[in-house]
């Protein structure tokens, strides 16, 4: 066990941290958007936000790749600034997070709808702007959806497979994360070491599921 | 003063009303589903009508010519919403001092205690909303409304959610507050024994109209529709023929009998006219009485009867010839206190003579 290769670990770990954030602070707004405002395109952009759960990962990994890639100009703007993305770590926290992104944003929508809105109201009518409703009344009532949110974000980021395959590849020591690593593990008939990794994935995974399943079921 | 003068379309009607609200408490009245809700959104300007002007003071809010709408913190006005709405997730000092603003820490605090002492909460600062009954919520909504020291105060349903004690006397201290306040208030109600409690002016709204709108004794002594007759109490409502109008009094032909009812307007003989009697002034002629046969006096037998604890509610049923409503099994209902159905052992004695005195005679 301990002359195992921690390195995978280590870059999962990363990889999913940065993404979890980048999802944290992009999905977090788009929810409040779609659970309070009334804009053209609404239900499109709530589809299209829904989109990396229905799509095979390695579609979704070939989606990103073309466009984040060496032949778009993106990808030629990005390498040309000195940050690439494609193979690189960076690319495999764009995929785990756009992979993940929909499960932060159901969650935190349905948790911000749950929120009476006459309660936003009556904020207003005492005078408060609305940044400190958002503060003071919509999030205290939402921040559990959030948690949630950011628990089952955490998960899928850290198990992501087909996209950051396409888009990072599998790289050792650069881009191979757990998930990755385990591939190799099974495909090498190193089946001692395999073991060791499935299990503390399993043990991490649960344990957000259940996490994220009590504080859901505490959002009234 | 609050001018509201407001048009709305709504899934199943508009509403469209042009209201002023003194000082004082103006009691929104009507059924369910008349707009009043809506109405007090839009003069908290949580939601806007289509068109139409709402002033306070002089003071504009919304003017849909000049394109003016402020938003609901510029406007400064208490709105203690059906549920009360508390922030569940703040106590009940920080619910009260939720629209302070600009206050230092023990100002603020000097500010929430005083005013959870006037609404008979002292005390109760650190306390959670899910701690408190009904009836304790609606006195944190009502601080949290006042702390802000509003221009006006909107009150929708306030009682409407409280066992009947709690109700009494809330309404008490609602009437005391408003003396020491002296700003204009709106409350919503669809009871009207509350709306006659509390207003200065009564507002009766059905399916966004306003029907009537004047002194609560005035509304419900000359309606003007019978829509506003019915939810004012006025029950008996007889098709009736002029037969005169002479010397202020009208005589009408209603079924077999003619009776002699006020004159309001100007009636022709032959105009057809509906008769409405509110059932709690038609009089029971004591058996002993030595009174010469009057105007408007009937006899007959009670048919069905009914008590809600505090009164009896009779169901008459005229001699033959002297029929009001010769196809129906009874002629007229009348109301009585149960005080007065036990002094006179109505419950035994079935054959009554009634008057139906003028002043208990609508006619519309």
């Amino acid at each position: 066990m301990f002359d195992a290769n921690w390195a995978p670990l280590r870059l999962s770990l990363q990889v999913t941290l940065v993404a979890t954030l980048l999802v944290l602070i992009t999905g977090v707004p788009l929810a409040w958007l779609l659970a309070r405002k009334r804009f053209p395109g609404r239900d499109a952009v709530g589809a299209i936000a829904m989109l990396p759960l229905v799509l095979p990962p390695t579609v979704l990994g070939y989606y990103l790749l073309v466009t984040l890639g060496a032949q778009s100009p993106l990808g030629r703007w990005l390498a040309a600034v000195g940050f690439p993305l494609v193979f690189t770590w960076r690319g495999a926290v764009i995929a785990a997070a756009i992979a993940s992104f929909p499960l932060m944003v159901e969650s935190v929508r349905t948790g911000l709808e749950g929120v009476d809105p006459r309660l936003e109201g009556v904020a207003r009518t005492l005078g408060r702007s609305e940044w400190a409703i958002f503060w003071r009344v919509t999030l205290p009532l939402a921040w559990r959806s959030i948690v949630a949110g950011t628990a089952l974000t955490f998960a899928r980021a850290l198990g992501d497979f087909g996209a950051t395959l396409m888009v990072a590849g599998n790289i050792p020591g650069r881009t191979q994360t757990m998930s990755l690593y385990i591939y190799d593990l099974v495909q090498a008939n190193r089946q001692g070491e395999a073991n060791q990794m499935v299990l503390l994935i399993t043990v991490l995974a649960v344990t957000l599921l259940v996490v994220a399943r009590r504080l859901n079921r505490r959002v009234v | 003063m609050l001018a509201i003068q407001i048009r709305k379309r709504l899934s199943t009607f508009d509403l469209s009303l042009e209201l002023q609200a003194p000082s004082g408490v103006t009691a929104l009245f009507g059924p369910s589903g008349a707009g009043k809700s809506m109405t007090l959104a839009c003069i908290a300007g949580l939601t806007h009508p289509d068109a139409g002007r709402i002033a306070l003071n002089g003071f504009t809010f919304y003017d849909s010519d000049a394109r003016i709408n402020l938003p609901p913190q510029r406007r400064r006005i208490g709105y203690v919403m059906q549920d009360y709405l508390l922030f569940p997730h703040l106590t009940v000092g920080e619910n009260v001092a939720f629209g302070l603003q600009g206050l230092s820490r023990a100002e603020q605090r000097r500010t929430v205690d005083a005013m959870l002492e006037r609404v008979g909460l002292a005390g109760y600062a650190q306390r959670r909303p899910h701690e408190l009954s009904g009836g304790q919520q609606q006195r944190v909504a009502l601080a949290r409304a006042l702390v802000i020291r509003p221009h006006a105060l909107l009150l929708d349903e306030p009682f409407s959610a409280l066992d009947a004690p709690t109700r009494a006397s809330l309404r008490r201290d609602l009437l005391d507050l408003q003396r020491t306040l002296a700003l204009p208030v709106i409350f919503i109600t669809h009871d009207f024994g509350e709306a006659y409690l509390l207003a200065d002016q009564l507002a009766v709204l059905v399916e966004g109209r306003l029907l009537q709108c004047g002194a609560p004794a005035e509304v419900v002594a000359h309606p003007r529709s019978q829509d506003v007759a019915r939810l004012t109490g006025s029950r008996n409502f007889l098709a009736a023929e002029v037969a005169a109008c002479e010397q202020g009094v009208l005589t009408v032909r209603v079924g077999d009998v003619v009776l002699a009812a006020p004159c309001a307007s100007r009636l022709a003989p032959g105009d057809r006219v509906t008769l409405a009697i509110r059932p709690e002034r038609i009089m029971l002629v004591r058996k002993d009485a030595q009174t010469p046969a009057r105007r408007n006096t009937m006899h007959g037998v009670i048919v069905d009867e009914m008590s809600d604890g505090f009164t009896c509610t009779l169901f008459l049923r005229a001699d033959d010839g002297q029929r009001l409503r010769p196809d129906a099994a009874y002629d007229l209902e009348i109301i009585v206190p149960v005080y007065i159905y036990e002094r006179l052992h109505i419950a035994e004695d079935r054959r009554w003579a009634v008057i139906l005195p003028q002043e208990a005679m609508q006619v519309l």
